[in-house]
């Protein structure tokens, strides 16, 4: 392996987790202005939905009722595509691939039909559920998403815990990022064994300061009375569209899977 | 002013790091309600190590503490009346501030200490107005602490503190990294603090700010001891001395 090889590698993480954390932007729709708890719950029902409809048409009728409702989300549909279709969906079709030749069935081409069924229906499956929970993500902050998952019934000692680590994320990529900069700045004549030596004492510098500052994170939630039981304030309200919403999303998702089990 | 309640109080206090490098030695320091001192001394001398024994954080190797009357003992905080009478009170401003402000908005940071008091959530909602009109960061709110600047960083832990109205202020290293117009404003802060009668103990190698934040010096040495103590005046004039200890 080159060792700039290694330097973009590190680089194209970096931006990888900055443009799949970072979404600041949520443009102004009916689903932005839902609350968090209401996104959540609704997001529940469709995965849940979604994991027992076994029929490929109401499958893509699901998946393709998620681009609708981001379009209508004004989110920008060629990024979202990109995120919905970016890894898993591809991973799954490798995973589902193998089901095409031993699922029994009537062979056609080298292959069954009932094998391309379970595998489209695979895919379909995990393409729809990444798009439902990549509208949620699109459309709402994710520290307001974080802070909403007690209402999930989340013990909100593991929410806190969550939203600290989102927290320190960024702070821990600047680091790691200046650590980058400030050694490619020092270094005339790169060498691959060289480079590895560097990230192993990288990993280990980054391990440390993370510990020191672990440690004056607990002190300063201490000095602010921090006393073993977090405790945060209850600040969703349910209005008239919330219970809307959850309504719909139960009545939508009763009704497919009971064509399911009819057809 | 005369000042005559003590609020802490150290005897003989000396602290280590894994019981082998010493931090502070043998410190004795009386602080009373109202007072403005300001702790100078180089780097490595103790300086934040004090201030986290004040607020609580940490515990002498060595002597003791006492704060409102009491001896400050890891169990003196499972007392929870006294924990939350003594966090209501008294409040350090860390030098890192990226420590301090671990919550993921700017909102949820200014509300955690009100939060953990245990204030209704109406009263919360209005401290949170106001303390953001009167340290104008009303429009950072909704931001996450990383996308601040050091100086938006500096206001906001500071406005997170100051939300529950301590007594007590402790202020660990508060010009460090900030442009000139934060500092001013910091500092105006700080004035404004003092005027209000409340106790401000500022830890510094800034020696420019100290008339502004102080009446009283103590200066820590490179021997993690208090070398002096007296008015601004009386020590910056004493070159010899400020170069002896390693401030000028």
């Amino acid at each position: 392996m080159r060792s700039d090889t290694l330097d973009k590698t590190l680089k194209e993480i970096a931006s990888f987790l900055k443009e799949a954390i970072i979404m600041e932007y949520v443009p102004d729709s009916f689903f932005s202005r839902l609350n968090e708890p209401t996104k959540l719950i609704s997001l529940l029902i469709f995965l849940v939905s979604i994991s027992f409809i076994r029929n490929l048409y109401l499958l893509a009728i699901l998946y393709g009722f998620s681009m609708l409702i981001a379009y209508l989300s004004r989110i920008d549909l060629a990024l979202f595509l990109r995120r919905v279709w970016f890894f898993i969906p591809i991973f799954t079709l490798v995973v589902a691939i193998p089901s095409l030749f031993i699922v029994p069935g009537k062979l056609e081409f080298g292959f069954t039909i009932e094998g391309i069924i379970v595998m489209l229906r695979l895919v379909l499956r995990v393409t729809a559920s990444i798009s439902y929970v990549n509208l949620v993500l699109f459309t709402t902050r994710w520290t307001k998403l974080l802070s909403s998952l007690r209402y999930v019934g989340v013990p909100s000692i593991f929410v806190s815990i969550i939203c600290m680590s989102y927290r320190y994320i960024f702070l821990f990529l600047e680091i790691a990022e200046n650590l980058f900069l400030a050694k490619r700045m020092r270094t005339l004549k790169p060498d691959v064994r060289g480079e590895r030596v560097w990230i192993g004492r990288t990993v280990g510098i980054l391990a440390l300061k993370t510990q020191q500052l672990s440690k004056e994170v607990y002190q300063g939630m201490v000095s602010r009375g921090f006393n073993k039981n977090i405790m945060f304030i209850n600040s969703a309200k349910f209005c008239f569209s919330d219970i809307l919403t959850i309504l719909c999303s139960i009545v939508l998702n009763t009704v497919i899977l009971y064509l399911d089990r009819r057809f | 002013m005369g000042y005559n309640e003590l609020i802490f109080k150290l005897e003989d206090v000396s602290y280590s790091y894994l019981n082998h490098r010493t931090a502070l030695f043998s410190i004795n320091l009386e602080i009373y309600r109202g007072e403005s001192i300001a702790i100078i001394g180089p780097n490595g001398s103790g300086k934040t190590t004090l201030l986290k024994l004040l607020d609580g954080l940490i515990f002498p190797s060595k002597g003791s503490i006492y704060a409102f009357g009491k001896k400050l003992t890891e169990k003196t905080f499972d007392d929870l009346n006294f924990n939350v009478f003594f966090r209501k009170n008294v409040v350090l401003l860390f030098q890192d501030v990226n420590a301090q402000l671990f919550s993921p908005t700017v909102e949820d940071e200014i509300t955690f200490g009100l939060i953990q008091l245990g204030l209704e959530e109406r009263m919360i909602k209005e401290k949170v107005q106001e303390i953001g009109e009167l340290f104008r960061i009303s429009h950072l709110l909704n931001l996450s602490p990383y996308q601040l600047s050091e100086g938006e960083k500096k206001k906001v832990a500071l406005a997170s503190l100051l939300i529950i109205d301590p007594d007590v202020i402790l202020l660990d290293e508060p010009t460090n990294g900030l442009d000139p117009r934060s500092v001013r404003e910091l500092l105006d802060f700080i004035v404004r603090f003092r005027s209000e009668g409340k106790t401000v103990i500022t830890a510094t190698h800034d020696l420019k700010i100290i008339p502004s934040i102080a009446d009283k010096v103590y200066v820590l040495g490179e021997n993690k001891k208090i070398i002096r103590e007296g008015t601004y005046e009386s020590i910056i004039q004493d070159q010899n001395f400020l170069v002896e200890a390693n401030l000028l």
